[in-house]
């Protein structure tokens, strides 16, 4: 991005008057990274209105504590360089760069990394941090060559990297990957001399772009992408399954097949981390099956499900699966060799994600698999993420008992269906968030919360959170819902309510507000819902239970509540 | 107007968008309340970026006004300062 694009970017008037605040904490003056920051995170907020609040002048760690303490800020985006650790690491400042002044430069080095280290303990507290460390070239202060190392440098980046570890513990706290800094931004494309020296900013504009944009990623980043739908042949594997046969495919080294073995061992570890992985394939049904089961495949075949193979138009195929996942297809990827297949599929599923795998080029392949980690990356792997493969298959037989188990009462009471609860909001379950971000269908009203907004919803002390588990007889489902809100005068006002897909037909919905009239008291609930294009089976259940169509602040008294709620014969636990 | 009269005169607009359009060709550094230390390295930097050039520090104290930006510019780029028609 271009400084001046930045620039309108920034200043472009927002729809929304919840303005997200931000701490940018630097040792110099930030001048256009503050601009460049403030555009990247404009649309990464979709148009909200950003305000970047900065520091003092050459004092980063108090910068730091400031923000800490300012209540209405929401987050802090921190950039670390060389001289805020020691000034004599910086070209504004004449201390010595003498061999005998080195072992001093360490000890104030050490010294601040302590400071810093405390102040961000504190502000990720409750504050989301984003953090760059050191980005610029470290001044000749070594007396080595520039192609030696310096015993300095080697000791300076032992500090660092003690420290990274450290923050890396940080609840709220995230590093900007020191590897993508490097491939978008090279070294020598840093440093403006000029411009530190006259302004006391260092960035290169296009450093500065980079730096910007990594630290909007890390504030407000984007939602990962639920699935991966795969073909086959010559992309899992090197070779034509019906012309070379079940032994004659490949995905190894030994047999010039090793890009297909690493793209299924990075499918392998997305399923790992939850991320549903399916299979599109003009195939013989029963020859996939036999390939599948080959005991040397890298991506296991209980990690894939559901498998489409047949001779239909693969956006049939897509379509098949996307009902099973029930997820929509702007959450999709998919992946073939074939052009044809992939303008077949974008022309049927516009939102879907059609990424090439270019099997004559490795490094076309490698940069694929780069992007994929990009689209379905996460900070952390939930339980639930470990579990969602299983419970959609059983969901698959879920559907078929539910069919044979007679009326929806027998069905419910076979199936021992428990509800666990928890209430605890401090620290908040990571999953909450994850919910709350992901879920379209099930969702009292879109509403979407950054880190930074969920822990300022959290730390209001009227607000409560909901998180609920399911398990029943076919398995548990894992934390399928969440529900936050606040009481005000026996009115429990509903301020978010979401439920997993994978969780209808099981009454989960009813027992929510059950238990939410039985633990607060309520007299009623005012719902805070908003139509979405995707939100329709959350509108259905709230005309059922209601009795009217839905509107903003929606009413449901608790009589009639237990007039309409329909016989519920789960177990409720709360821990 | 000249292409270096437009591109210059949005420079301008990004750097000090409190200045109307019509007070660009007119703007100095004693005239334009933004004008300020901050406003100048934006301006500078936008200059840089739209002409593909680097100012030295010898010449960025002397970059005042709009007439003086644009001198500078038309004696670094003199292609860049003829109408353009003539191109």
């Amino acid at each position: 991005m271009k400084l001046a694009e930045a620039l309108r970017i920034f200043r472009e008037p927002a729809d929304d008057a919840n303005t997200f605040l931000v701490s940018l904490c630097t040792g110099f003056t930030p001048l256009h990274l503050q601009t460049f920051l403030g555009a990247h995170l404009r649309q990464a907020l979709r148009n909200r209105s950003v305000d970047i609040g900065v520091g003092l002048f050459g004092d980063l760690a108090g910068s730091i504590d400031n923000a800490a303490a300012a209540p209405s800020r929401h987050a802090l985006a921190v950039v670390l360089e060389w001289q805020d650790l020691d000034p004599r690491l910086g070209i504004r400042r004449l201390g010595g760069w003498s061999p005998h002044d080195l072992p001093d430069i360490l000890k104030g080095c050490r010294k601040m990394l302590a400071r810093l280290r405390a102040g961000l303990a504190e502000a990720a507290a409750n504050k989301p941090i984003a953090l760059t460390l050191p980005t610029l070239p470290l001044p000749m202060i070594g007396i080595t060559p520039s192609w030696e190392e310096s015993q300095i440098r080697l000791e300076l980046d032992l500090l660092l990297d003690e420290f990274r570890a450290q923050i890396g513990e940080l609840r709220l706290a995230r590093l900007v990957s020191r590897q993508e800094l490097d491939l978008r931004s090279p070294l020598d494309q840093r440093f403006d001399v000029q411009s530190e020296l006259n302004a006391g900013y260092p960035y290169k504009n296009t450093h500065a772009d980079v730096v910007g944009e990594l630290l909007a990623h890390l504030l407000a980043p984007p939602l990962p992408k639920k699935g991966l739908i795969t073909d086959l042949d010559n992309t899992l594997w090197s070779g034509i399954l019906g012309e070379d046969g079940v032994d004659g495919i490949a995905w190894t080294l030994d047999r010039h097949a090793q890009i297909h073995g690493l793209y299924q061992q990075l499918l392998a570890s997305l399923a790992a981390t939850g991320v549903l992985i399916g299979i599109a394939s003009k195939n013989e049904p029963a020859n996939v099956q036999l390939a599948l089961e080959r005991p040397d495949m890298v991506l296991p075949q209980d990690r894939v499900f559901p498998v489409a193979a047949g001779w239909g138009a693969k956006s049939e195929a897509i379509r098949e699966i996307l009902r099973t996942w029930n997820v929509g297809p702007e959450a999709v990827v998919f992946v073939d060799d074939s052009p044809l297949e992939l303008a077949e599929v974008k022309a049927a599923f516009p939102e879907i994600e059609c990424l090439a795998f270019a099997t004559a080029s490795p490094s076309a392949v490698w940069q694929l698999l780069a992007t994929l980690r990009d689209l379905f990356g996460k900070h952390a792997v939930s339980a639930e993420d470990a579990l969602r493969t299983e419970s959609l298959r059983n969901s698959a037989e879920f559907a078929l008992a539910q069919g044979e188990l007679g009326s929806p009462e027998d069905f419910l009471e076979g199936i021992e269906p428990v509800l666990e609860f928890s209430f605890r909001k401090d620290p908040p379950d990571p999953r909450a968030l994850e919910l709350l971000n992901k879920t379209n269908q099930f969702n009292l009203n879109g509403y979407r919360f950054t880190e930074a907004d969920w822990q300022s919803y959290l730390s209001s002390p009227e607000t409560f959170l909901q998180v609920i588990s399911y398990r029943d007889k076919f398995g548990p489902l894992g934390k399928i819902a969440v529900a936050t809100g606040r009481m005000n005068n026996g009115s429990l006002i509903l301020d978010r309510w979401v439920m997993s897909c994978r969780a209808f037909s099981r009454r989960i919905e009813h027992c929510v507000l059950h238990k939410l009239f039985e633990r607060f008291e309520a007299e009623e609930i005012r719902f805070d819902f908003v139509p979405t294009t995707k939100n329709n089976p959350l509108q259905q259940f709230l005309k059922e239970i209601t009795g009217d169509d839905p509107q903003p602040m929606s009413r449901l008294t608790q009589t009639r509540f237990m007039e309409r709620c329909p016989k519920l014969g789960h177990t409720f636990q709360e821990n | 107007m000249t292409d270096l009269d437009t591109r210059l005169t949005r420079c301008f607009a990004g750097a000090f968008p409190d200045l109307r359009e019509t007070q660009i060709p007119s703007a100095t550094v004693d005239n334009t309340a933004s004008w300020d230390s901050m406003g100048a390295l934006t301006l500078t930097a936008l200059v840089e970026e739209e002409f593909g050039v680097a100012f030295g520090d010898n010449v960025i104290g002397s970059l005042r006004s709009y007439p003086a930006v644009r001198a500078e510019l038309a004696r670094s780029i003199p292609d860049a300062a003829a109408p353009v028609s003539d191109r």
